[in-house]
């Protein structure tokens, strides 16, 4: 009898324990979100923004390998944060440190010491986990979680793919965008002055700024005024676009891509910087000042043009002049304009990688990937990535308004400051984390109406005249470099070279700018091309050739 | 047995040693293992033990195109540190030994130590505000009629190694000087009685008496001095330096840094740091036995 029981007891607990087991895994297989756990609601809804809620807090502790300062950031995500967990229950954090991001990532490989997610790896850094095993294939995840991942990207999807179909990031701040990041600047109320003569070639440019400083040749305080200066970042493949070499290499009918050093055009181009020098309109400092020396000498009303990124003369210029001259004037500002030198098709200044800046990757130690996937397909959404690229809606600093049923619009207030200049950036992206999570979504145009986009004072660049005038000048300087996109990995040997000669390439134009005649700016010119050729030049010429054949072959197959 | 012996009669010195000399096993010796990748081709979270490429690291600096740039920046300017930066602290003990008034003496010794406490970045800042086109020299000589336009200082390389060894030796020098302050403190009073009693005049005393007083520790800190003559400065460079001036100031640190560390080839700045550290111990060995020889003073 006893045994009887025994077995009989033996058989329902047996039962009960496969049943339960079964229900367990009914439950995964279905998606159905797990009751309790940290943050958990018991039960599953959606929120207004179409998101289904997890019963169980999704978690994304990311660190973002670029360098800034953790405190800033910190300040920045901790609205933002609250909110997401509020309202979507996410978890979300941001890691940045203030520490060379390449150092921090090889740390982490060795110690085994890194998150579950990581943002900003390049493509150089995705070959290195990878072959390690620290990453995984987000293939599958995206096939079955990702829908909006895929819809967003398109026939893009696949070349993000490897030769082996999986993919191990969700690119970063892809797509179209078509704003100039660099362009040539002028004083734009001296340049009125003198009755606005067209600048239509670099001579134009020389010979306007050269009468610009004529004219003023000393600010207020007696300090001389010089027609361009720059710092030691000077982008030099950006400087000679206007001599019609698209980021440094111009190319042939065969589609060869030829170094500027080994090109007509950028021997002229080098020598124009080193006319400037040589007539004393170049500052002295051009190659010896920091960032805050040439911003300090921009504010205080010695320069007169400038070649350089757009944000630079408004961030050193009239942001400047705004609060600090009390008889300050709207025309007192620089103004983007574009010209192209004889000869040259066009000024190529602004390329556009469309392929993103760099991914995200989700670790060996991700415990939830298909929860972290979610939502990145969330944020891959237009509605999310207002969400993510305008922050927290519908409060004092929004950027924006947001009602159910998906309705928006852009908060009007922050917008009439932002027109009229007077948005307190730190303030707002405190309060409201404005692009703070930049995980996966899109930088160019929104696909619902194919206007807006995650950069929001770029959407009102139609209504703000002076960033109208500064499109209406230079769009033609922008162009698409997708196709020219080269990856040097840790085992390609040519690496070190390109690293060599880039480095090489910055102390090579300074002294070129610099020569104190225009024969030793030739030899000096041609010293750099032969140190360069020492080197390996032509082997990053044919390597470079090589991959924009490919990637030319890809995108052709892509459609 | 005889070490036993010795050792337990020196026990008590042995326990106090002992906190520093495990500080040096674990900081100093233990991290040593590391120096195999300078043999590898290694890549961070791989093991350290695969991928072997023998020499090819070592190799390679020398086959770089700015290797003989970089050689003659690191001991032109080491040597110019030597010359001129080590004699420096010597002559200002000696000068200091002279100064009478102990209020005033007390005065400058303080004020010259305090540039060793700012930082580089401090120092660079201050070199660009006397030193910049717009700076202090340039706006003075311009005034007096001297020159018409700002003498580059730091935007061209010819003047860049005298300014790095000026920075130097005005950030070090009293620091430096400490050590032979309190080495001539030991000597004897007695002598310079003596001295005085042979007729030798202040200049006398310091040549017979003073100087040869603190030959060891001149000749001990030269010798050590000799083990970084590879060690031309690091930070200096990098906040001094501009692309312009790049020929004048790359050294072994600075491309190390450069190509090594930021770039991520962590094989090729160790095996590049390996060859600088066994250049000094080298120079040490050799400095030291010449030493002993010829002066009868050692370090080992």
């Amino acid at each position: 009898m006893k045994r009887q029981v025994a077995l009989l007891m033996t058989i329902i607990v047996g039962t009960v324990l496969i049943l339960s087991a079964c229900g367990k895994a009914q439950n995964e297989g279905n998606g159905k979100p797990e009751n309790g756990g940290e943050g958990s609601t018991g039960t599953t809804s959606v929120n207004a923004f179409g998101w289904q809620l997890p019963a169980k807090t999704t978690k994304i502790h990311f660190y973002q390998a670029e360098k800034g300062n953790p405190d800033k950031i910190e300040k920045k995500q901790a609205a933002f944060h609250d909110y997401l967990l509020k309202e979507f229950n996410v978890d979300i954090k941001r890691t940045t440190l203030d520490v060379e991001p390449k150092e921090k990532l090889n740390l982490m490989l060795v110690s085994g010491d890194y998150p579950e997610v990581i943002a900003g790896l390049d493509d150089s850094a995705i070959s290195q986990w990878k072959a390690q095993n620290k990453i995984m294939d987000l293939a599958p995840l995206v096939d079955k979680y990702g829908p909006n991942i895929k819809k967003a990207l398109g026939d893009r999807y696949a070349s993000y793919l490897d030769e082996n179909g999986k993919l191990w990031g969700i690119p970063r701040g892809w797509g179209y965008l078509p704003i100039p990041d660099f362009t040539a600047h002028i004083r734009w109320d001296w340049y009125q002055e003198m009755g606005a003569p067209e600048i239509k070639t670099p001579e134009d440019y020389y010979n306007v700024l050269k009468q610009m400083v004529a004219k003023h040749p000393t600010n207020a305080n007696g300090e001389k005024t010089y027609a361009l200066s720059w710092n030691a970042d000077v982008k030099v493949n950006n400087a000679i676009g206007f001599w019609g070499l698209q980021d440094g290499y111009k190319e042939d009918a065969d589609h060869n891509l030829t170094h500027w050093l080994n090109t007509e055009e950028g021997k002229q181009a080098a020598l124009y910087y080193n006319r400037f020098f040589l007539d004393g309109l170049m500052d002295p400092d051009a190659f010896v000042n920091k960032f805050e020396d040439w911003r300090t000498k921009f504010s205080n009303e010695r320069i007169a043009g400038h070649i350089g990124p757009w944000w630079q003369s408004w961030n050193a210029g009239h942001e400047v002049w705004r609060t600090t001259d009390p008889n300050y004037k709207e025309d007192k500002r620089y103004v983007q304009v574009a010209f192209k030198a004889q000869g040259a098709e066009k000024a190529y200044l602004s390329p556009k990688d469309t392929h993103g800046w760099n991914y995200t990757v989700l670790t060996d130690k991700a415990k939830s990937p298909e929860d972290i996937i979610k939502f990145l397909d969330f944020t891959m959404t237009p509605m999310g990535t207002r969400l993510m690229g305008w922050g927290i809606p519908n409060i004092t600093d929004s950027y924006w308004n947001f009602e159910e049923g998906g309705k928006w619009s852009f908060n009007d207030t922050a917008k009439q400051a932002l027109l009229a200049g007077d948005l307190d950036y730190e303030k707002t992206e405190a309060a409201n984390g404005s692009n703070i999570f930049w995980l996966a979504y899109p930088q160019g145009l929104l696909s619902d109406d194919n206007k807006s986009t995650a950069w929001y004072d770029q959407n009102f660049n139609a209504d703000d005249k002076w960033k109208k005038l500064m499109l209406d000048n230079v769009a033609d300087t922008i162009y698409e470099s997708t196709e020219r996109r080269v990856i040097f990995a840790n085992d390609n040997p040519l690496t070190i070279k390109n690293q060599q000669i880039e480095e090489l390439i910055k102390t090579g134009f300074a002294k070129i700018v610099m020569s104190k005649s225009e024969a030793d700016a030739i030899k000096n010119f041609e010293d750099l091309r032969s140190k360069a050729q020492k080197i390996g030049l032509s082997d990053i010429e044919k390597y470079r050739t090589e991959e924009y054949e490919k990637e030319s072959c890809k995108a052709e197959i892509n459609g | 047995m005889n070490y036993l012996r010795r050792f337990s009669r020196e026990r008590q010195i042995w326990l106090i040693s002992l906190p520093i000399i495990l500080w040096v096993l674990v900081f100093s010796y233990f991290p040593m293992y590391g120096l195999i990748i300078a043999f590898q081709n290694y890549v961070p979270g791989q093991t350290m033990f695969g991928n072997w490429v023998g020499f090819d690291n070592f190799i390679r600096f020398f086959q770089e195109p700015d290797f003989w740039m970089i050689m003659r920046n690191t001991i032109v300017i080491s040597m110019l540190n030597l010359l001129i930066g080590f004699p420096a602290p010597i002559i200002l003990a000696l000068l200091l030994n002279e100064v009478r008034n102990r209020a005033f003496k007390k005065t400058i010794q303080s004020l010259s130590y305090i540039p060793y406490f700012i930082s580089w970045v401090v120092v660079a800042s201050i070199a660009f505000t006397l030193l910049g086109n717009d700076g202090i020299i340039n706006d003075l000589l311009q005034r007096f009629g001297f020159i018409h336009n700002p003498i580059q200082f730091l935007g061209e390389g010819k003047y860049f190694w005298a300014i790095l060894t000026s920075s130097n030796v005005w950030k070090d020098v009293g620091f430096s000087s400490i050590i032979y302050m309190s080495a001539i403190a030991g000597i004897d009073r007695e002598q310079y009685e003596a001295g005085k009693v042979d007729g030798l005049g202040r200049f006398g005393l310091a040549w017979h008496i003073t100087l040869p007083g603190i030959r060891s520790t001149i000749v001990l800190l030269f010798i050590l001095a000799l083990g970084g003559i590879l060690n031309a400065g690091f930070e200096q460079q990098l906040l001094l330096g501009s692309p312009t001036t790049r020929d004048y100031y790359e050294v072994i640190d600075t491309y190390v840094y450069r190509f090594g560390v930021q770039f991520g080839n962590y094989s090729y700045g160790t095996a590049v740091g390996l060859m600088k550290s066994l250049i000094g111990l080298t120079l040490v060995i050799v400095a030291n036995k010449l030493s002993k020889r010829y002066m009868q003073t050692a370090i080992f």
